[in-house]
């Protein structure tokens, strides 16, 4: 006996594009006719199905779609917001940053506290060696002094 | 388009438009798995029609020139890319394939077994769903396919087949989850 016919052997004769053989075979096979008319039944349901069927899809695609554009919307408004705050940000630290000039201002008024405890006879290394109490008593002594107008020599009568 | 033939032009595309319109946004829902888009498909290519024609009312064969022109709107509006990065980027979960509305069993039973074949369908790629949709929707001949589509029927039936393969294993799939057939 020959062999079955194939499925898709079956779908062309279906199509009308098998061989003779082939639908002669069928002709006289019980196995290939069931096959064949399963096929029949088969087209019939999915062409049914789909001739009659609503689309699954549509309704779940546009609210899938209005979805996606929904959340692109949102992550390019957080990216515009982070955008714009780096913007201001680094616009912003440029004015107010005064670190050159505090540096500059920093190293001006060392200079002074440098050469006005030098002129009051406090040297910097003894400010630096010894104890701060002594070094307030010292200055203090000193500006009496200078205060006392008969220790001072009367200056200022 | 002079000032006689025009009333005649128009009442020839609102007769065209009467007995193909269903046919093609049939066509277009089966070929993008959307009906809105389907509708507005069909609308472009009546518009076209209207628009672009320019002469006399010749006998040609409308049905195969109407269809011709709804697949070709169709591959374009596919073509568009947020359309297409739409697609790919559906989720699985977002197929609807229970019709809820249906309330007794067996309705229940046989939307779902539709639903689930039209979902199949979808799963197709676009070229299978042409093929298919000419051929068993259409009832296009294979010759007839192969030249709408420019293709050799060859290359049709290759694509025909394994769009029935595949739509048969979802019904069968179907038949046996839902006990139905």
């Amino acid at each position: 006996m020959k062999r079955c016919l194939s499925e898709r052997t079956l779908w062309l004769v279906h199509e009308g594009a098998a061989r003779e053989q082939d639908t002669a075979h069928l002709e006289g096979c019980l196995d290939c006719t069931a096959r064949y008319r399963h096929l029949d039944d088969d087209l019939d349901e999915i062409t049914r199905a789909l001739r009659d069927h609503p689309s699954p899809i549509g309704r779940a695609q546009r609210r899938g779609r209005r979805r996606w554009i929904t959340a692109a919307a949102i992550v390019a408004g957080f990216g515009l917001l982070a955008g714009g705050e780096a913007i201001l940000w680094r616009e912003s630290k440029a004015l107010v940053d005064p670190r050159p000039e505090t540096t500059a201002e920093a190293l001006s008024l060392l200079e002074e506290v440098t050469l006005l405890l030098s002129s009051s006879g406090v040297t910097a290394a003894s400010v630096l060696v010894s104890d701060p109490s002594t070094v307030i008593a010292e200055m203090t002594s000193q500006e009496s002094y200078e205060d006392d107008p008969i220790a001072g020599g009367g200056g200022r009568l | 388009m002079n000032g006689q033939t025009a009333p005649r032009w128009q009442a020839h595309c609102e007769a065209l438009y009467r007995q193909h319109a269903t046919r093609l946004i049939r066509l277009g829902r089966l070929v993008l798995g959307d009906q809105q888009e389907a509708q507005e498909v069909a609308h472009e290519v009546f518009l076209k029609l209207i628009r672009t024609y320019d002469g006399p009312v010749v006998p040609i064969d409308w049905a195969a020139w109407l269809t011709r022109v709804t697949i070709n709107a169709c591959r374009d509006r596919r073509r568009a890319g947020w359309w297409a990065w739409s697609r790919r980027h559906r989720a699985p979960e977002m197929l609807e394939l229970v019709d809820r509305g249906a309330t007794p069993e067996q309705a229940a039973a046989g939307a779902e077994s539709g639903a689930r074949i039209a979902a199949a369908f979808q799963r197709l790629s676009p070229r299978q769903r042409e093929v298919f949709a000419l051929r068993y929707i259409e009832g296009m001949s294979t010759h007839e396919v192969a030249g709408t589509l420019d293709l050799s029927e060859g290359s049709v039936k290759r694509h025909l087949f394994r769009a029935v393969k595949y739509l048969r294993g979802a019904l069968a799939e179907a038949g046996s989850e839902g006990g139905y057939r």
